[in-house]
This record gives C-alpha cells, structure tokens and sequence, in this order.
C-alpha cells in the first residue's frame, strides 16, 4: 500500500528540494526583467510573484492531502479514468523533460558564452550527465540530500557578494513606485514564472515523513526563494545605473566580474562554477520526475533504464544541433508558459473537483 | 567488474575535462596589460599593447606593439602576427585612450568588445593621455617595473590619496549610460623623464572631453562622490595678518578624519536646488604661521570652512559651465524631485548648470599634531 516508504525525505530535505528547483537560471536575468518593466520599482513586484507562488502551493498541498500516499501521476488516472490519465501523465512527463532539457541547454549556452567558448555544446552537457546520473539513481532521497548539500556549498556567495557593496547607490531605488503601480503589476508577471518549482508539491508530497508539515515547508521553501531574488535584486539596482542595467543580459554575472581580490582576480568564474551546482538542483528534480513519470506510464519499477536513455538523449540531441541565442530565450518562454499551466492553472482547476469528490466518498461511506 | 567500470567512466571525465577545446598554455600567451587606443593625424585609429615577457634569454622585460586597425578585435589580428604568444585580453589593468580619440562622439563605442567578450577585463582602469600614445608605450624606465605594472600602480596610489579616480571600464560604463551623472576618469601625461597623473579628465554627457580637474580639486570631487575613502590631506592659505618677511607662505595643512554629507535636493522656480551640507572632522598636520590654537580654535574652524566652501563653490561652478556633472547630483534629483527630473533627464547638464548649489561646510578640529 504505502509505496514511497522506502524513499523518505526529512522536512528539511523537502523544503530544500524545492527551494531547490525555484532558484536556477531565472537569478542571473531577473534584474533585467523586472528593470525593463518597473525599472527599480521591480523588487515590489517580487513580493506579489511571491504571495501568488505561495497561495498556489497551499492549494497543492492541500490538494495532495486528500492522497497522502499518491503522487500526482497516481492520482491522473483514479480522477480521470484510466486513458485520460495516461493522457494526462504523458503531458505531465513533457513538461518536466521540456523543463529539463531546457535548463540543460541553457546551462550549456552560459558556459559556452562565459567559459568554455570553443568547446562543443555536448561535451559540455556529457560532462553534466556523468554526475547527475550519479544523484538521480538514488531517487527522491539522494536529489533531498543533494539539494542539502549544495544549500550548504552555496552559502559563502552572500558574503562575497558583501564586497560588492562599496560601490553601490542606494539612491537608485529611490523614489518608490516611480510611475504608479501599473509597471509594476506588469512586471510581477514575469516575477510568477521565477518561482516555478512549487510543483514538485505533486510529487514530493507522498515522499514527505512528516506530512503536516507540508504547507509551512513549502512556504518556506517560496519564502527563502523570495529573499534570494529580493537580494540578488536589490544590489544589481543599487550597483547598476537604472539606465544601464537593461544593457546586460546576464546582470547578475557581471556584477561579479567587477569583484576583484588581490590575490583572485576573476571571481565570476568561480561564482560560475559554483551555479552550475545551483543549477544542478533545478535541473535534478526535472529530470527524476520526467523519468519517473514516464516508467510509471510504462509500469516499470525502476527508473534508470529510462534516465540511461534520457541522459544519453540530450548530448545525441545537441550533437547534431547547437541552440542559438535566440532559440534559447524561446525555449524558456516555452517553459514558462507551460509552468503556467501546469504549476498554477492545474492545482486551481483541480482543487474544487477533488475536493468534492473527495467528500462524496466520504458521505457514501458514512 | 562494476567497479571496474565506474572507474572507467570516471577516468574518462577526469580526461575529457583538461581535453576541453578551451585549454591554452601559460607560455603560449602573451598578457596584454595596458592596452591602448589613439588616433593619428590622418584620423585613423592606432592599437597599443603592452604585455611582460617572462623569458629569461630576453632582455627587455616587457614588449609593445603599436599597429593600425579598425577594432580592438581586429587589432588582436595584427598583434598576434607579432608577439610570441595568443593575446589574452583577461588580464588588462589600463585602457589608455588619446587626448584626440576623445575629441569623438562615438568613442565609447570601440569599447564594445570589452563588455561584450566574457573573458575580457572589465576591471581595467580607464585613463586618458595628454599627448601622442606612441611616447607612453616607447617609454622604457630602467628605474621602474615594467611600464603596465608602473602605470597601474600609480594610478591606485593616486587615487589613494585621491589626486585622480579610478575608473573601472565596468564602472565607466554605468558613468556612460547614466543619464544623471557625467563620466570622469585618470589623466595621464608623459613627461620627459617620468609618466605623471595630472588629475581628472571630466567627459560630457556623450563622452567627448570636456575638461581637467587637478588633483587639488579632485580631492574635493571625491569627498564629493565618496565622502571619505582613502587618505584625504589638504593644503589651503589663511589670510592670517602678518608683516614680516617670509619665504614660507600662510599655509595650513590637514588630515580629513571623517566626511558626513548631507544633500537637501528641492524644485523652486523651475529650477532645482541642492543644498549639500559636509561635517568635517579634521587633524592639523602643518602650520606655517603662529596661532594661538587654545584660544581661538573657533576661529581657525571657521576660517578653514570658509575656505573649503569657496573651494567647493569654485570646482562646482566650473563644472556647470563646461557642462559636466561628475558629483552625481542628477541622482539626487531622480530620488527626490522624480517628476521634474523625468522631463529633463535626456539634457541633465544642460539642467544641472542652471541649478542652484550650494555648499556649506562645519569643520571640526579634532587633532592638532604632536607640537602645540
């Protein structure tokens, strides 16, 4: 009966996870975005991407209550009947592996412009697939512990990031709401798509030891995602002209180019490095829920067989075709606008029936 | 069996990481330190660079190449013909420009492949010589280290005690599309025997060059922009009523301890005020008159504040004349005045030099030296 047993994660771990999965490439561009709409009003517009991201994973967990035992991939065909849900599980192992390969190509094309510019896309993506083969056949508990790890690894960057803070103009932000409140409602749209990641409610939840704490780790986890974008936010306007920073396209990065250490000197490249594993754990999680749901589909118990072939796909894929620039921004507006439907339009549409549902059964064994 | 597998793969990743396309040898390169830009008089454009030599059967311990060419991009071309290794461009530490490429609108613009290219330094010190570049790049001092090393660190020391600013390409970049404030950066001249910082050089809100501001009055420019940052020592005459005969002028000197900056940005009468108040706080470090110090060093306070004001007063108005705002005050008017600024913000010197400044300055003698 109780499937996901064997594969447990602690609160933290699952707070971590989908802190995790929030917090990848959309770091590095933010600052522009929301610069190129609500010039520095944009952090306020982080705060309502915020408070949506988080009354939506409420609906989710709240959702997945009515299951504790069930992913969503179980829950697809007891609601819709047996070939809906297949239908439905199919979509839903698109989305995760659009995702994927999506933050597998773009974490490609910024080594590639920031690093690495004369070696080949799939050598680049080969070496991110030895590794993550690695974690992901260890299932949902070894992405848990992994996104822990790197949590930890990650937490010098604020304080090297502090060096920065001489030459910033807190007078950038000001005045507040510049030019009303419509730029910045604008600009919040774009903010809803940075807290993607929620999701993973769909999935972690079954694997979660202590499941009351569902909802208050996945505030949190939107929570700590949120004060990771508000500062990354805040010093990119503070250090960059208002004028200037729609200039660049990755603001975040350059802001570390200019950190210089007597005895360092280009500390972006090992700012850079160190996102790859920050990436990692966006990347992760979308990965394991691709292959997951696809063995699911076919019945199958284990996973790797299907991650062997996905892993192996990516690196053929790009050996034959190399994204361009343009193809990469496209992909990500592909992504978001799928995260859209499936993060936050499916748990709304979802929730009312389940819960009906759900009550009837009740009432019937009543 | 297994294991012997994954150690398999795993030697093989560790392989194809040194193998990636990317890998160049230290000793095929040749650094590129001080890279320079000018142009001629038929107005073509001339790339300079100057980068060590670590051999040991050269004799001169750094080269320099000067060739003609479009683009820095370009240039590389024409240096790699002739230095023994691959230009790198990741190490710059100065981006000399000429007094006459400067005379141009679109100047800026050459710069594009430093901000463009990721393994360019954004960390190069921007400067601008007074003179034909070819006389800095031929310089060779037997009595200094290599020319970009010497170079680069006259310009830190400089700015230390703040004769001249250090700007950053990355920093001069935010000055170039900061619609509020003018860009400024080291200038540089070459004298007979030695390469000397004369000051500031203030750009117009283009980039063309408008001015130079000595190092006096740069002192004055970084409190200004920074409030205190470095070592900050000025010297200024006090009308101090003396009749005898003296080779030594009325001179005072001190240390500024501290700088508290307030401004006060209002809108009156279609133009904006900016009321900027300093709290000094300042150590006497040479006297060259009598003064009786215990008794009237209210007095001397006064005089002192007197006098920095009239500074103040006069760099400011210089600037509003030539059209220049290097003290950023243009982002005080968009943080307080946001309305007004916006309709003026494309012509911000042009609104800036009718705008009324005022200075006022309350020093504080903390310390008097050693003697009385």
């Amino acid at each position: 009966m109780k499937k996901y047993t064997y594969n447990q994660l602690s609160v933290l771990q699952y707070i971590l996870l989908i802190h995790g999965a929030q917090v990848g490439i959309g770091v590095l561009t933010i600052p522009r975005e929301l610069a190129e709409k609500a010039s520095t009003d944009g952090w306020i517009s982080l705060l309502i991407g915020w408070l949506a991201a988080t009354l939506v994973s409420l609906v989710i967990t709240n959702m997945m209550k009515q299951y504790p035992e069930k992913t969503i991939i179980d829950i697809f065909p007891l609601i819709l009947g047996k070939w809906l849900g297949r239908i439905a599980i199919v979509f839903m192992f698109i989305y995760c592996g659009v995702a994927a390969f999506v933050l597998l190509i773009n974490a490609t094309g910024i080594i590639n412009v920031w690093l690495l510019s004369q070696t080949p896309a799939y050598v680049v993506v080969f070496l991110f697939t030895l590794p993550t083969y690695f974690v992901l056949q260890g299932g949902v508990r070894a992405i848990g512990r992994y996104a822990e790890l790197v949590f930890y690894l990650t937490l010098w960057i604020p304080f090297v990031l502090t060096t920065a803070y001489r030459e910033v103009h807190w007078l950038n932000l000001l005045p507040l709401i510049k030019d009303g409140w419509h730029p910045i409602w604008e600009a919040s749209k774009s903010t809803v798509l940075s807290f993607l990641g929620f999701e993973f409610g769909y999935f972690a939840y079954p694997f979660l030891q202590k499941k009351q704490y569902a909802p208050l780790g996945i505030v949190i986890a939107n929570t700590l995602t949120l004060f990771v974008y508000l500062s990354v936010v805040v010093v990119c306007f503070a250090y960059f002209s208002p004028d200037e920073i729609t200039q660049y396209t990755w603001p975040t990065l350059n802001l570390w180019k200019a950190i210089e250490f007597r005895f360092l000197e280009r500390v972006d490249i090992l700012f850079l490095s160190t996102y790859m594993f920050i990436l990692s754990t966006t990347a992760l999680p979308y990965i394991y829920f691709c292959v997951f749901s696809s063995s699911q589909l076919f019945g199958m118990k284990d996973h790797r067989k299907h991650l062997r072939l996905f892993l192996l796909l990516v690196p053929v894929a790009l050996l034959f075709y190399t994204p361009s620039f343009i193809d990469l921004k496209k992909s990500i507006q592909i992504w978001s606008f799928a995260g859209l439907g499936f993060a936050y339009a499916l748990p709304l549409l979802a929730w009312g029936p389940i819960r009906l549902s759900k009550r009837a059964e009740r009432g019937e064994k009543a | 069996m297994r294991a012997f597998a994954q150690i398999l793969l795993l030697s093989l990743l560790v392989t194809m990481l040194t193998g990636c396309r990317d890998q160049i040898n230290l000793e095929d390169t040749t650094l590129s330190l001080m890279v320079g830009i000018d142009l001629n008089e038929k107005n073509e454009l001339l790339f300079y660079i100057s980068s060590p030599v670590f051999n040991r059967e050269a004799k001169e311990k750094s080269e320099e190449y000067g060739i003609r060419s479009s683009t820095i991009r370009e240039s590389r071309m024409g240096f790699d013909e002739r230095v023994t290794g691959l230009t790198q461009a990741g190490k710059i530490q100065v981006l000399v420009m000429g007094k006459k490429l400067l005379a141009h609108p679109d100047w800026f613009r050459l710069l594009d492949v430093v901000f463009r290219d990721a393994k360019f330094s954004v960390n190069a010190r921007m400067a601008v010589l007074d003179g034909p570049l070819h006389e800095l790049f031929d310089f060779k001092p037997k009595d200094k280290p290599r020319l970009a090393i010497h170079v680069t660190t006259l310009i830190d020391t400089a700015n230390n005690r703040n004769l001249t600013v250090k700007t950053r390409a990355q920093e001069l970049h935010r000055q170039m599309y900061e619609k509020g404030m003018t860009p400024t950066m080291t200038e540089l001249k070459k004298e007979k025997r030695a390469v000397k910082v004369t000051g500031t050089a203030l750009l117009k809100q283009n980039g063309t060059y408008a001015s130079l501001i000595e190092p006096r009055d740069t002192i004055l420019l970084q409190t200004l922009l920074h409030e205190k940052q470095g070592e900050l020592s000025v010297t200024i005459p006090i009308k101090e009523p003396n009749d005898q005969k003296q080779i030594s002028k009325d001179r005072i000197s001190f240390f500024i301890k501290g700088v508290k900056k307030k401004v006060k940005t209002t809108y009156q009468n279609g133009r904006f005020h900016f009321d900027v108040h300093f709290n000094l706080r300042v150590s006497i470090s040479e006297r060259m008159f009598p003064f009786d110090m215990e008794k009237d060093h209210k007095k001397m306070e006064r005089m002192i504040s007197d006098e920095l004001q009239k500074d103040y007063m006069k760099l400011i108005k210089k600037c509003q004349e030539i059209g220049a705002d290097p003290f950023g005050f243009g982002l005080y008017a968009r943080a307080y005045e946001y309305k007004e600024y916006k309709k003026v913000e494309n012509d911000w010197t042009k609104a800036f030099s009718n705008a009324k400044v005022e200075i006022k300055s309350d020093v504080s003698i903390k310390g008097n030296g050693v003697v009385k």
